[in-house]
């Protein structure tokens, strides 16, 4: 067994060597919180129900960024919505990208601003998202009014699209959400969407573009599996918040940024080089077809300015709701 | 004791001298190892203990917002709280009962056919390196939303554990009486019965107990899959930052854990295999009929104990029952969902996130395995005889158990900001608490009578300890380090809620985006990972017991 030792040492003897030279990949610029000359900037995104690749797709829009502001941009991608808030509350996130409910929630501990949403089409306005309500196709369901004392799947608690507007629009049908129907918290959109189907529920209530392209793109369910009952109004998209410590001209430059590039003219800037892809259709002739860059988590058009005041239907759905989740401190 | 050795004549030296043991290459090899990697991780984390000064008043904000602990309608908390229990304890009870004969069969010393021993090692290790996140979302399709998916999912998972930690039990028997049972013709099921089954009892029932523990709070992951019980309510609480609320539920959980580690407590108390030594005669008492043992304490405690768990069991069972008609209607959707599994994607993402999570895991295990060794002989009495001190100790390892890593995590990150250190600080205490765990238990099982002897010749309370306990404890500190790299590994999920990537965070990516064939990806590194390490101990058992 004379191979183990040497594996050993050896494993020893490079870790000497690699951690003798040279700073470690994970080393920060010595940038305490809240600074009021930053000279770096973190970027955190939280995984959205529509998002994929993260890492890889924001690298275009920090690229934007950094040419904006002249500082270096480092990006965290990070499950949890309450890591990336707590990180703010301390001043020790910059920029972060999450869910419109998360920004809802850190407007009430954190020194931040919206600045800029998703766009996903040329058209403004067009990262608005939607929840629908969604039963087995041929069900006796064909209203709302129809689901009192039966089971309905939702995603969790804290998901605007997945609980707490369907709540707001039961409440405002004279549901009780709580009482009135049995409420069974699947987990994630997809699976409410499933379990649906294998008759764990009646209804399920999730994010539109679930049941409008991924979960037929990904042939988990066929067109006319499913008939929608129910469509909520528009919910604000995707907001990409900044820190108010932040110097005005570092937030002006981010905000430059945002306005100045859209997903094609970025490919023409040279964000993404060697990794163009063709516009698609959607985005009409003026696009279609042209090389482009991921632009964020959803591969947006653009990222459209953005105020407080985009967010009050998020306020408006808690007000109705009264939902525990909707809490101020 | 100096003692000047007169010179001995020729004939005495012929009969070897007895000489401590060369000291086994495991023996200084693995801790080597984990050395290596921590050097290494210890650079590539950029570990910056002055971050951690500055960020003090960060911390005491964060925790002031936790305080004071709301508990809302305790009766709704206590009711949800057994929810989990019940699932808990019928997943615990499920893998218990089918780790018996796994375990049996992939001990070294299973007499049977050597591929029904691989078969069994295989699955042992496939289902320990599965994360139960994974089994959840297949078990959800094919039983539905439901308590039954969530228990079924833990029972998968535990088996991987209980079954590895029942064999290594059984391998450290000594075969003495299986020998002796074995020469008089004794069938292998009854040899199994007669003798290694009782003898090793005691740790079984410390182990089991202990993957109880480890449910509890797992099941606060596995609320999502529509299983009930206190995982919806302490996630929807820390997600929408109502730290106060999941304060409250976190007390209760750790008031769960206290009260099931006393239960640990007194059961290895009853049942230790040394408990009764010098106190009581080991003799069953007379019976009628001569070949049939009669009752002692012991006996009497086994089997007592073991009917209140049976009940246990079969309530808990009960408890989560699901709907059979729906079972023929799924049969599909479970297929179609498998069948999304393959191909298996291996891409760089994956490649980066086990690299990163094989060298937290590794550097937090150093760190817990230091920091869990210093309680574990604080707390059992081998150096320091100070009750109140082990007693407190005890106490606060449970409490650090009962705080999910997500709560660490949220606090080194209002410390640090994100990234890996925040990241290896939360999985650095998971791995103490673990590594105490293992070694107080293991440091208790030390049979006394060596130790007495040792402290009859003179011998001060280090240099029994030094002599008498820490050679007999070697070969357990390195099989539970290495355990606890393993679990780590899983564990370092909370890897992805500071941004500091892992293997975790690209598994919840991948099954949150529907993308399974990166989920059987992450699945085949984990399972090679986790076989290596059990190869790794596997040749350490080899050299040192």
């Amino acid at each position: 067994m004379r191979l183990a030792p040497t594996l050993t040492f050896g494993l020893a003897a490079l870790a000497l060597v690699v951690s003798g030279c040279g700073e470690s990949p994970n080393a920060r610029a010595d940038d305490s919180s809240g600074s009021a000359d930053p000279s770096e900037l973190v970027f955190a995104v939280v995984p959205t129900d529509n998002s994929e690749d993260l890492e890889k797709s924001f690298e275009p829009v920090v690229a934007a960024i950094e040419e904006e502001t002249g500082l270096p941009v480092s990006v965290e991608t990070v499950s949890s919505n309450s890591g990336v808030i707590e990180a703010q509350v301390a001043e020790r996130v910059d920029v972060a990208v999450y869910g419109a409910f998360s920004y809802y929630l850190a407007r009430d501990v954190a020194d931040i601003s919206p600045l800029a949403m998703d766009q996903l089409t040329p058209e403004p306005g067009s990262g608005t998202v939607y929840s629908v309500g969604v039963v087995k196709a041929g069900s006796d369901i064909t209203s709302v009014d129809d689901l009192r004392g039966g089971d309905v799947c939702f995603t969790d608690p804290a998901s605007t699209t997945g609980y707490l507007a369907p709540t707001a629009g039961l409440i405002e049908a004279g549901i009780d959400p709580e009482k009135d129907i049995n409420p069974v918290f699947a987990g994630s959109h997809d699976t409410a969407v499933t379990q649906m189907l294998a008759g764990d529920c009646d209804a399920a209530f999730v994010a539109s573009t679930f049941v409008d392209e991924i979960l037929p793109a990904k042939g988990v369910i066929k067109d006319g599996d499913v008939t929608k009952i129910w469509t909520s109004d528009g919910l604000p998209g995707t907001p990409m918040v900044v820190g108010d410590w932040l110097p005005q001209d570092v937030q002006d430059g981010v905000a430059a940024a945002m306005q100045k590039y859209n997903s094609v003219s970025a490919a023409e800037g040279g964000m993404c080089e060697g990794a163009e892809q063709p516009a698609p259709d959607l985005w009409g002739e003026e696009y279609a077809g042209k090389p482009s860059c991921m632009w964020g988590g959803t591969g947006a058009f653009a990222f459209e300015p953005a105020t407080d005041a985009d967010y009050d239907s998020i306020r408006d759905i808690c007000e109705t709701t009264q939902a525990d989740v909707c809490r101020e401190e | 004791m100096s003692v000047t050795t007169p010179s001995r004549p020729v004939a005495v030296t012929r009969e070897r001298e007895p000489r401590p043991p060369r000291a086994a290459a495991a023996t200084w090899l693995i801790p080597l190892g984990y050395l290596a990697v921590s050097v290494f991780g210890v650079w590539w984390i950029a570990i910056d203990l002055t971050a951690l000064q500055d960020g003090a008043g960060d911390i005491a904000r964060l925790l002031e917002r936790m305080l004071p602990p709301e508990f809302g309608s305790l009766s709704e908390l206590v009711t949800l709280v057994l929810e989990t229990l019940w699932i808990a304890l019928a997943g615990t009870g499920v893998a218990t009962v089918v780790s018996l004969p796994l375990a049996a069969a992939a001990s070294r010393n299973f007499t049977g056919p050597r591929s029904v021993q691989w078969l069994v090692r295989g699955i042992i290790v496939v289902t320990r390196a599965v994360p139960s996140l994974v089994f959840a979302i297949v078990f959800v399709r094919i039983f539905g939303l439901g308590p039954f998916a969530g228990a079924l999912a833990i029972a998968f998972h535990s088996v991987g554990m209980i079954a590895k930690m029942m064999a290594d039990v059984f391998e450290e028997l000594t075969p003495a009486p299986r020998e002796a049972i074995g020469a008089v013709g004794a069938s292998r099921f009854q040899n199994f019965t007669a003798t290694t089954l009782p003898r090793s009892l005691p740790a079984i029932s410390s182990l089991v107990l202990y993957r109880l523990d480890i449910n509890i709070r797992a099941s606060a992951v596995l609320g999502l899959v529509g299983a009930g019980g206190i995982g919806v309510a302490l996630q929807t609480a820390i997600g929408s930052l109502n730290y106060q609320q999941a304060a409250g539920i976190i007390v209760v959980i750790g008031l769960l854990l206290l009260a099931l580690e006393l239960v640990s407590f007194l059961v290895q108390r009853a049942v230790a295999e040394h408990a009764q030594d010098g106190v009581t005669s080991e003799l069953y008492r007379r019976t009628a009929d001569p070949i049939r043992p009669g009752w002692n304490r012991a006996r009497l405690l086994r089997t007592g104990g073991a009917l209140i768990a049976a009940g246990a069991l079969l309530y808990a069972l009960t408890q989560v029952s699901f709907d059979p008609s729906r079972l023929g209607r799924s049969w599909q959707a479970a297929v179609d969902l498998v069948t999304g599994f393959f191909p298996p994607v291996i891409d760089s993402a994956v490649l980066t996130g086990i690299f990163e999570s094989v060298v937290m895991a590794l550097t937090a295990t150093t760190v817990g395995v230091v920091i869990g060794l210093v309680i574990a002989i604080l707390s059992t009495g081998h150096v320091v005889r100070f009750a109140p001190l082990s007693f407190a100790l005890r106490v606060l390892v449970v409490l650090m158990r009962s705080v999910p890593d997500v709560i660490y995590a949220l606090v080194f990150v209002a410390a640090l900001g994100l990234g890996p250190f925040a990241g290896f600080l939360a999985l650095s205490i998971s791995c103490t608490a673990l590594a105490a765990k293992f070694f107080t238990d293991a440091l208790q099982g030390v049979d006394p009578g060596p130790l007495r002897a040792l402290e009859a010749t003179g011998a001060s309370r280090l240099q029994v300890f030094v002599s008498g306990v820490w050679p007999r404890f070697v070969p357990s500190l390195i099989g539970n380090s290495l355990f606890t790299s393993d679990l780590a590994l899983r564990e370092s999920a909370v890897l992805g809620i500071v941004g500091a990537g892992g293997i975790g965070f690209v598994l919840q990516e991948s099954v949150a985006s529907l993308d399974y064939g990166t989920t059987a990806g992450v699945l085949i590194c984990l399972v090679v990972v986790v076989v290596a390490l059990e190869a790794v101990a596997r040749w350490a058992r080899t050299r040192v017991i």
